[in-house]
């Protein structure tokens, strides 16, 4: 086995060095986050933050824990909903990505296009709630945190790119012993693809998990809150009313809008995140090397 | 077929016809693939878009059914951003900050992505990798909070190291110039690291024996990943490219007003389109208005994809996404 | 036989008359009786600090029970965040959903006065003079209505909200940590100078807290700087619209200032108002001199929580109403031991005790309106009436069922029961239907100083009516210059802050802006329109 040159060992510690460094400086504000999470609001702002917990004080988690909302009842809504999400998602990306990466496609431009213009243009808030409530009765409905947002064109032109990479003389072989298109598709492209569908699933469940704006707007039923909309509607309160608020207004509220600040938005995200860093590591294994071949006989 | 004496042959429209069907139904199953997409696009962004007509009138929920009977009012909505001073100023900023965010990020997630790919030691890949990731669950508004901290003139960590060193306080809050490269180094911080895991998606992609065979070879470490790994990532970096320069007219909203607010000082360098927008309309709230700037946002950002579409496509065909 | 027969025939038959027409007579009582209004359910829109107010639905059961033979209608509220109360209502307009009645302030978004120039909300004034609605009568009189009306398309002010509030200031004070005072020997402080001697001997004494600690990501401290050392003037014959300083002149009509940025500075302006003896930028002068003092702290602009810096001990001091008296007070004591809250009224006149000194436009920030597509207002409206009828009803939905949720303490006061989680206890925002001047109860444990400093604020007699009052300025001809405007605004929170040296020069820099963003039309509209409204509304020399 040839020895690795100087310049390759160098080239190697250097890129640990990247990682490592960049790492750590992402981990670094998580840690004072969370141990912040946990500390006392009063002694946070006096002291200042720190890498240790200082007073101990579960305030915050208390705060969003307790009320007449069921916290348990929002993570059940919200798993139910990213994973349905999730599968719906990968789902349609693909299907709709695959056809648009077959050369013979006459349309195929067209339909990116299509796609596309979606990406820049919307017609704003009014349209959208008026079809979902009036045509499509979506308020209350768990639906509305599923159905829509499922299809993107950010996640189309992903799923495309890397289909692309897939030689089409393996498509090609296959027509010739006689398979169909969704056979191709099933059998052969969906394979390889782990990597994208991996990432696709992985982005969406991002975006479904964080999904508190469609709650906002389409569901009044509290049994059908989730989890983010429990959490961010109390931290959107805070920010609300120490941002934009004619000090008259403030006044007229009184002292009902006292709450504290850094410990909510911290906790808020403490809960958040939980689940998802768990889902990473599942999905890690997709990217690392070597598990896509098998399939090439290039 | 006869010439009926008429500009065009009736037949052209028989075949016109002939070939939109027999291309369904040569490629019948690929377009029922894509049948579900499209219905979801119509009904979900295309109807919607009937909305693209509030940015010309004064818009009023109660005028009609639905609010389409809204006064008609042509170009109005756009006068009070046209006629600013500012406008200028904030699309230059707009472009300004979004460029050096697209470059930095992009730069930095190849980077990184190769470097993932090529160091072994699963579990230091693992664990890393999921910390990048980390910075991207933190809300905009957490992160200011910490920038608070790390930022403050007579607290923050930044000027406390300083301090000991004997350098002055740098007053970050008050100080307009420092602000493009904060936002870069905060921006490219909480973003990269889900890029890094599109390019990691490509490159896992790659053809191993490629590899195999440039070490068989004798080619070194640098050598793979300069003419195999970097030329694999071509397509999807333009790709990427022409994608986010559709929105490159549309200012980070989030991350600039949760970092620098309301700020007066802090302006001339951090002000967009939509943070103008936001502090313009805020006491008014008028949705026309603020549907005229979007819609103008819009229209830019579609002429410079479908320009940088042909160009890509001029330069090697298979790099256009449509 | 013959004659048995009929004989017991015709007593059948003369009983069963009887029967028939008794039964006819009872049926028609009972059927008048049973007349009464079928089932609704109200649907209301409201913001909250939380999605859910505790205990709603046991309160709304109980008004159910009592009312259901007379109003027979059920209340459904729905909850919102207050960033997006106006958009939601917008949204649920547009959607042709039923809203029967929807929470409104100037500072919503579309805000009141927006939503009745688009003829989005009915107009009330007939349910106040309404004889068979005396709740309404009573509580609303006609002064406090006309200082709440806004004006329609077609010019005429009306009621197009319920009005609800309590005092008409906030009356916003100083608070600053009694115990440090004491600690330096400055007993209670009661006057300008007090103040400043406080926040000296805090930077001498204590290391790293901010003397005092202000919103400086929203306000500007130059105007509250003014307030509170402005001289107490007789004549009030000046008022600030939509940014505009209007004078008016002896003979009644009207010279607006051409300066944005201060009214005094132009100067046939300061020659008609009453502080023509004074430098028009005194207000900056005086944050600048407390920011370079160190009274303010260096990153004032980016400060955001003003309240939790004070009750942490970071900050000494803090400006916010004295209505937050009671729950600042648990707050500080819990959080720092041995702290004591004082508190020095910010307004001159009013630390003073000058009646009229103070002005007010009587009105009120907190509005429920009933959108036009409401098919329920005659209904929504004796809801209302029925709340303001009696107090105990008023107090059922303000403080909840007596005895569990509250207890009286007198007629002015209330008292949670012991062992009663205030976390879990009722909190339905009051600011939403029961707020009202007339019927104010107290926490017991508020002190009476307090107490009657409030009260003083409810009263109408202690205020002086602005010039002003009852009128609402209507943008429509000016809306791309208003909306550039709202967006100049922001730099004058640099000088108004403090954070400026040069602050002649900024303020010229800045007017330019304001001239360039079209101010001169602005000005222009204002005048015209308020010149109008003071034929009808002429200014009594106040």
């Amino acid at each position: 086995m040839k020895k690795s040159s100087f310049g390759d060992r160098n080239l190697l510690i250097f890129f640990y060095l990247i990682i490592g460094i960049f790492a750590l400086l992402c981990v670094f504000p998580l840690w004072v986050a969370i141990v912040s999470s946990f500390s006392n609001e009063n002694s946070l702002i006096k002291n200042g933050y720190g890498l240790l917990i200082r007073n101990f004080d579960l305030t915050a988690y208390k705060l969003i824990f307790t009320g007449t909302n069921s916290v348990m009842n929002a993570y059940v809504i919200t798993i139910f909903t990213t994973i349905l999400g999730v599968v719906l998602t990968v789902f349609l990306t693909s299907s709709f990505a695959y056809p648009l990466t077959v050369s013979s496609l006459k349309y195929r431009n067209g339909i990116s296009l299509f796609a596309y213009a979606t990406m820049i243009f919307s017609g704003g808030l009014v349209p959208s709630y008026i079809l979902m409530t009036r045509f499509l009765h979506l308020h209350n409905n768990i639906l509305v945190l599923i159905i829509p947002g499922a299809l993107n064109a950010y996640n189309i032109f992903l799923m495309k790119n890397f289909f692309k990479t897939i030689p089409e003389s393996l498509s090609e072989a296959a027509k010739i012993d006689g398979a169909s298109e969704i056979y191709i598709y099933f059998k052969i492209i969906l394979p390889l693809s782990k990597p994208i569908l991996a990432t696709i699933a992985l982005f969406s469940a991002m975006g479904y998990w964080n999904e508190w704006y469609k709650v906002l707007l389409y569901i009044d039923n509290s049994k059908l809150y989730t989890l983010q909309f429990l959490i961010m509607q109390l931290q959107q309160q805070v920010d609300f009313l120490t941002s934009s608020l004619n000090p008259n207004a403030v006044s007229s509220l009184g002292s009902t809008v006292t709450i504290p600040t850094i410990g909510i938005r911290l906790a808020t995200t403490m809960i958040s995140i939980g689940p998802i860093i768990l889902l990473y590591p599942f999905l890690q294994k997709y990217f690392i090397k070597g598990l896509t071949i098998g399939g090439v006989k290039e | 077929m006869k010439d009926l004496g008429k500009n065009v042959d009736p037949s052209i429209y028989k075949a016109k016809k002939n070939t939109f069907l027999r291309e369904i139904v040569k490629n019948k199953w690929l377009y029922l693939l894509v049948l579900p997409g499209i219905i979801y696009f119509i009904v979900f962004n295309y109807l919607p878009m009937i909305g693209l007509y509030i940015a010309f009138t004064d818009y009023n929920p109660l005028a009609g059914l639905y609010g389409l009977g809204s006064k008609f009012v042509g170009l109005r909505n756009f006068n009070f951003f046209f006629t600013s001073n500012e406008w200028i100023h904030v699309t230059v900023n707009t472009l300004y900050l979004n460029t050096l965010f697209i470059t930095t990020c992009l730069f930095m997630q190849i980077l990184l992505a190769i470097a993932l790919n090529e160091i072994s030691g699963k579990a230091f890949k693992r664990v890393s990798q999921t910390f990048m990731f980390i910075p991207n669950f933190l809300s905009w508004t957490v992160v200011s909070v910490l920038a608070i901290a790390l930022f403050s003139t007579d607290e923050g960590l930044i000027n406390h190291f300083l301090n000991t060193f004997g350098i002055a306080s740098i007053n970050f809050y008050q100080n307009a110039a420092v602000w493009p490269p904060l936002l870069v180094i905060l921006r490219m911080w909480k973003g990269v690291g889900f890029g890094t895991v599109i390019y990691l998606a490509t490159i896992t992609g790659i053809n191993q024996e490629m590899y195999e065979a440039a070490m068989i070879d004798g080619a070194g470490r640098l050598q793979t990943i300069w003419y195999i790994t970097i030329p694999m990532l071509k397509k999807t970096t333009i790709m990427l490219l022409i994608l986010s320069v559709g929105g490159i007219f549309n200012g980070d909203f989030g991350m600039i007003y949760a970092l620098v607010g309301d700020n007066p000082l802090l302006r001339s360098s951090t002000d967009v389109i939509d943070t103008f927008v936001y502090r313009a309309l805020r006491l008014n709230n008028d949705i026309g208005m603020s549907s005229a700037v979007g819609l103008f946002q819009s229209v830019i950002g579609f002429i410079m994809v479908v320009s940088s579409n042909a160009i890509a496509k001029r330069m090697s065909d298979d790099s256009s996404i449509f | 036989m013959n004659k048995n027969l009929s004989k017991r025939i015709s007593v059948i038959v003369a009983m069963a008359t009887m029967i028939t027409t008794f039964s006819a007579c009872t049926k028609a009582n009972t059927a008048s009786k049973k007349a009464k209004l079928p089932l609704v359910t109200l649907e209301f829109l409201a913001p909250a600090p939380t999605t859910s107010v505790n205990d709603l639905d046991a309160i709304l059961n109980k008004f159910y029970e009592q009312t259901k033979d007379t109003l027979n209608v059920k209340i459904n509220y729905t909850f919102t965040t207050f960033d997006n109360i106006g958009q939601k209502a917008s949204l649920k307009l547009a959607a042709g959903e039923q809203l029967d009645g929807v929470y409104t302030a100037q500072w919503t978004s579309p805000n009141i006065m927006q939503m009745v120039s688009k003829g989005q909300l009915v107009n009330l004034d007939k349910y106040f003079t309404d004889d068979k609605l005396p709740g309404l009568k009573k509580n609303f009189n006609q002064d406090y209505l006309k200082n709440n009306s806004f004006v329609d398309t077609k010019g005429e002010y009306h009621t197009y909200g319920v009005p609800f509030s309590h005092s008409f200031t906030g009356g916003a004070v100083v608070y600053y940590r009694q115990d440090l005072a004491d600690k330096y020997g400055l007993g209670v402080i009661k006057s300008y100078d007090d103040l400043l001697k406080y926040f000296d001997a805090v930077k001498t004494n204590e290391k790293g807290m901010i003397p005092f600690s202000w919103l400086g990501s929203t306000d500007a401290i130059s105007s509250t700087l003014q307030t509170m050392t402005d001289p107490v003037v007789k004549k009030h014959n000046t008022v600030l619209q939509n940014g505009v300083g209007i004078a008016i002149k002896d003979d009644g009509s009207i010279y607006t200032s051409s300066n944005a940025v201060v009214s005094s500075l132009d100067p046939e302006y300061k020659k008609l108002s009453p502080f023509s003896d004074s430098d028009p930028l005194r207000g900056y002068k005086l944050a600048r001199e407390w920011y370079t003092k160190g009274y303010l702290e260096k990153d004032i602009l980016s400060q955001k929580d003003s309240e939790g810096q004070f009750v942490a001990g970071k900050a000494a001091s803090y400006s916010r109403g004295l209505d937050t008296y009671t729950a600042l007070n648990q707050r500080i004591t819990g959080s720092i031991s041995g702290a004591k809250l004082g508190y020095m009224i910010i307004d001159n006149g009013e630390r003073s005790n000058v009646t009229k000194s103070m002005g007010s436009t009587f009105q009120a920030w907190n509005f429920l309106s009933i959108p036009t597509t409401s098919k329920n207002v005659d209904r929504t409206m004796s809801f209302l009436n029925w709340i303001y009828a009696d107090t105990k009803n008023h107090d059922l939905f303000e403080f909840g069922i007596e005895g569990k949720n509250w207890n009286a303490v007198g007629d002015t006061k209330y008292k949670v029961p012991d062992g009663v989680d205030t976390k879990t206890n009722y909190n339905f925002p009051g600011y939403l239907l029961t707020w009202n001047p007339g019927m104010q109860r107290y926490s017991s444990d508020t002190p009476d100083t307090v107490v009657s400093e409030m009260n003083k604020l409810s009263d109408t007699n202690f205020f002086y009516k602005t010039a002003d009052a009852g009128f609402s300025f209507v943008s429509d001809n000016v809306k791309s210059e208003a909306a550039k405007m709202n967006d100049l605004s922001s730099y004058l929170r640099a000088i108004g802050n403090g954070v400026i040296a040069d602050i002649p020069g900024e303020a010229t820099k800045i007017q330019k802006q304001y001239d360039q963003a079209g101010f001169a039309k602005v000005k222009d509209e204002v005048s015209k329109q308020f010149s109008a409204w003071l034929k009808t509304n002429p200014y009594k020399g106040q």
